[in-house]
């Protein structure tokens, strides 16, 4: 693959530096932070596939996260299952899901996907909320589950950590494999079709391409890497419950991130979750916890203006600085002048 | 068991007519521009916490406001068409962009989340002295503010039929949703003609807002649940159909109401997320008519 | 041309509601063949299209490509089986680039991205799009995007090209510009084309055989002379422009 030299020096000073962040800070309130603003900027990558590659906009994406969470939870507290392998197999069950939701609503005009999705979510979330069990194992509805700890907490082999570094490095490396999976996707025929499909259903059913087919298979890589960060966040604040995991708010935010950073794009999740997230750290500081929703109307708000002004999102005002778009956007320019004939 | 379904029935039947109403302006405005609006539901949210703002702070009821927020409303729809959805329309090429999707999704959460912080969660609802009157009829009880809602819904479709069958507004609007290039030929001011039925579309949600706020319980995140049943209905009845509306409106509010007789309240929208899905099954695209270009 | 058959319809009907937009066509084209079909605005054309390639199911009649029947089979599927198609209104992938349009179609037969790149890089230099290969598809003008059009679906490898009016919109110089290279791509790359045109004189110069519907009906078909001095058919099209001039 073609990366150019000054990108891979850019890539490597910024790998160092992530490494390295721990050491430097050694404050656990900004590796915190860190942690935090690192989770969304995965969970907004796996949202991405979907909704930046191929298209299709989700706003219940939480729901998956939930299911990987519950998943690896329930394998371990009854099997003693470790989540490492729990998560992949939360993930295995959320793409399936994500397939067996997606066959019905695909086939429709986008609204109706995105419906579905923030339908389906309320759904599960209601299920979970109000069963103190699911398939006769204890869930606790809306209580949540803790998760027992082992070794007080110190067993790496079960994803318990004692302090935070090592759960940095965790989502750190969960984020740089996402975006490798990004890449990888947007350089090979997947992703080609992908984009295909985002611009025009009919012309890529004319080149060949089985939209269902793609659509399924991206919704399918999508949920399962979101199923993942679901059961990372679950180890992180050892425990899981359906008002966080599955409310609204979270299934919102992977969508916002995205699109504010820029869909289809690998750096946009990224500098979405740069910006967003600590907007709820300043939230916090001036109203403490007094004031229900601030960051969100700031979200609603941000989403809002950027949609409207700045569509390909914060990526792109950096694009804008490079000469070579310069020439593109005069092209368009002449484009809407032959257009007006 | 007929008496024992007989008062769900009814009490479906009633509040069935109101979904019509709420759903008839997300009709309207998704046959005529294909557009999606998510904040619908939040839009009838705004509407409900300011007829009830009214009779909280100035005493106005809910029925003697309900002009004055049906005008507001009017403004408002405009004002969110003029801002935004035409210029997203004008720099796009298809005609239903997911830039409207993502756009009115980040209306609606700063909608929910604004009156969150504003007002706080907890539901709100105008306890005018009509609220609590019912009306006997044999062994089952009417209640008076739903069954007004419902004449009223019912009455104001009626109007509103008229108003697009029998003059040139009316006329412009369907021409522009049938075929956007012939209508252009014919001169139709496409932008005006959208405003117009957005306008429509969220004075539909005063009036219907106004009506319910003497009975049911708003609260922030309300809207959601309101905006996906108002898409079930359309799906059902038809897009853009004013009738089929109504009959969407119907069937959803009385299975709704007849489930509830068999599960916990918190279900229904478990009910309404299993219509939707079978619509979709069902009849994939023939429910809305036919889809075009 | 020789006396293959290649694609053929037997009593296709569509219709919607109570309108026949395709009313009992049977057709056939054959190997080589660039086959015109004309009517006036509305007679179904685009239509027709639509049940061969796949994006509406005829509502009776069979589609046959060669001796395999094709009705009602996905637009993926009938592209893959070798029809291509365009679209009376371009639909570029406006984010994409030029070549990576092209690679769309190629990657119908390859999963290779390199491979891919090759194929589309000649039919690029074919269709004479080659300088503008790193051009934003939105970026073109509307000639060049006809043409980008026609590269996609030959990307594909298609045995039969379905044109849906190529040259609408063109000034004489480009149409003539585009209808070299359909000629081009029967000769050399021996495609059987079915061509959907307004423009008569495309029509005389371009196809061997006509087929002229009107209201979803075949009413004349033949050699181009033969067709264009048959009665009902000149009767068919003064009608349109009658009626257009009195819109
Ligand atoms: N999806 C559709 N739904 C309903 N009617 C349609 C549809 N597609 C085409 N028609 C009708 O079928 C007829 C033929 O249209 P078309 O095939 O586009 O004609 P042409 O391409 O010859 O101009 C027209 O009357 C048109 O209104
Ligand atoms: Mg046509």
């Amino acid at each position: 693959m073609k990366i150019k030299k000054s990108t891979r020096i850019i890539i490597l000073i910024v790998g160092l530096l992530l490494l390295a962040f721990p050491q430097i800070v050694q404050n656990d309130y900004y590796i915190q932070t860190a942690i935090m603003i690192a989770f969304f900027a995965y969970m907004a990558s796996c949202w991405n596939i979907l909704g930046g590659l191929a298209g299709q906009i989700s706003f219940g994406h939480s729901v998956y996260a939930g299911i990987g969470a519950y998943t690896s939870t329930l394998l371990f507290i009854y099997l003693g299952i470790s989540p490492w392998l729990g998560m992949l197999l939360g993930g295995l069950l959320a793409g399936v899901i994500a397939v067996l939701i997606g066959m019905p609503t695909f086939r429709l005009q986008g609204t109706y996907y995105t419906l579905s999705t923030i339908a389906f979510l309320t759904v599960v979330r209601i299920l979970v909320l109000s069963n103190p069990t699911i398939l006769g194992l204890e869930t606790r509805g809306a209580q949540g589950m803790i998760i027992p700890l082992v070794n007080g907490g110190d067993s790496p082999a079960n994803m318990q950590f004692l302090t935070k570094t090592p759960i940095y490095y965790v989502i750190i490396i969960m984020l740089v494999v996402v975006a490798a999976i990004t890449n990888y996707l947007k350089n090979s025929k997947t992703g080609y079709y992908f984009s295909a499909i985002k611009t025009n259903q009919d012309a890529a059913a004319a080149l060949g391409v089985n939209v269902s087919r793609y659509k399924l298979i991206c919704a399918f890589i999508s949920a399962f890497l979101t199923a993942l960060g679901g059961t990372f966040y679950a180890q992180l604040a050892m425990y899981v419950d359906p008002s966080t995991l599955l409310g609204n708010e979270m299934g919102q935010q992977f969508g916002i991130i995205a699109i504010v950073g820029g869909r289809g794009t690998i750096l946009g999740p990224i500098i979405g979750s740069l910006v967003l997230v600590p907007l709820q750290e300043i939230g916090r500081a001036l109203f403490g916890g007094t004031v229900q929703g601030f960051h969100l109307v700031l979200y609603g708000l941000i989403m809002m203006i950027i949609v409207l002004f700045l569509p390909d999102g914060l990526v792109s005002l950096f694009k804008k600085l490079k000469p070579k778009n310069i020439k593109k956007s005069t092209n368009v320019n002449q484009l809407g002048a032959n257009s007006e004939q | 068991m007929l008496s024992q379904l007989a008062q769900p029935l009814l009490s479906g039947t009633l509040m069935g007519g109101v979904y019509g109403l709420i759903a008839l302006g997300l009709s309207l405005v998704f046959g005529v521009m294909r557009v999606s609006n998510f904040a619908h539901g939040d839009l009838l949210m705004i509407a409900m916490y300011i007829s009830v703002a009214l009779w909280e702070g100035f005493g106005i009821s809910p029925y003697v406001s309900i002009f004055g927020v049906a005008i507001f409303m009017f403004f408002v729809g405009v004002f969110i068409q003029k801002a935004a959805i035409t210029p997203i329309l004008k720099s796009e090429k298809e005609r239903s962009p997911l830039r409207l999707i993502l756009f009115t999704v980040g209306l609606s959460i700063f909608l929910q989340n604004l009156v969150l912080m504003i007002k706080g969660g907890a539901p709100v609802t105008a306890t005018v002295p009509l609220s609590t009157q019912t009306l006997p009829v044999g062994d089952l009880i009417v209640s008076i503010p739903r069954l007004l809602a419902f004449v009223l819904s019912i009455v104001i479709t009626v109007i509103l039929w008229f108003f697009i069958s029998k003059t040139d507004t009316g006329r412009a609007m369907r021409a522009v949703s049938q075929d956007r290039e012939t209508s252009l030929l014919m001169g139709i001011n496409e932008y005006k003609t959208y405003a117009i039925a957005f306008g429509i579309g969220t004075v539909l949600l005063g009036l219907a807002a106004s009506m319910v706020s003497t009975f049911l319980y708003a609260f922030p995140t309300m809207g959601s649940s309101y905006t996906l049943r108002s898409y079930v209905i359309v799906a059902l009845g038809g897009i853009g159909s004013i009738p089929g509306a109504m009959i969407g409106g119907l069937v959803v509010g009385i299975i709704e109401s007849i489930s509830a007789q068999f599960m916990p309240a918190s279900y229904s929208e478990v009910v309404i997320f299993i219509i939707f899905i079978l619509v979709l099954v069902i009849k994939p695209s023939g429910m809305f008519g036919k889809e075009r270009k | 041309m020789n006396n293959n058959i290649v694609l053929k319809l037997d009593q296709v009907s569509k219709h919607y509601g109570g309108v026949a937009a395709v009313d009992d066509v049977s057709l056939q084209l054959h190997e080589g063949e660039i086959l015109g079909l004309i009517g006036p605005n509305g007679a179904g054309k685009t239509t027709l299209f639509n049940c061969i390639a796949g994006y509406t199911k005829p509502s009776s009649g069979e589609i046959y490509l060669g001796e395999k029947p094709i009705t009602g089979l996905k637009p993926h599927k009938i592209c893959k089986l070798g029809i291509g198609r365009t679209f009376q209104i371009v639909q570029p992938f406006g984010d994409l680039s030029v070549l990576e349009n092209v690679m769309i179609g190629a990657f119908c037969n390859t999963n290779s991205m390199a491979r891919a790149k090759e194929i589309s890089e000649e039919i690029l230099e074919l269709t004479k799009l080659s300088h503008k290969k790193n051009d934003h598809a939105n970026s073109l003008t509307i000639v060049d995007r006809k043409q980008l059009e026609i590269a996609r679906a030959l990307a594909t490898k298609p045995r039969i090209l379905l044109l849906d009016e190529v040259m609408a919109g063109l000034n004489p110089t480009e149409s003539a510009q585009v209808s070299e290279m359909v000629k081009g791509i029967r000769d050399e790359m021996n495609i059987s084309l079915l061509l959907i045109e307004h423009v008569m004189s495309v029509i005389m110069y371009l196809s061997d055989c006509v087929c002229v519907l009107d209201h979803g009906e075949l009413i004349a078909q033949g050699c181009a002379e033969d067709v264009t001095t048959d009665e009902r058919v000149i009767k068919s099209y003064l009608g349109e422009k009658y009626a257009s001039r009195n819109k």
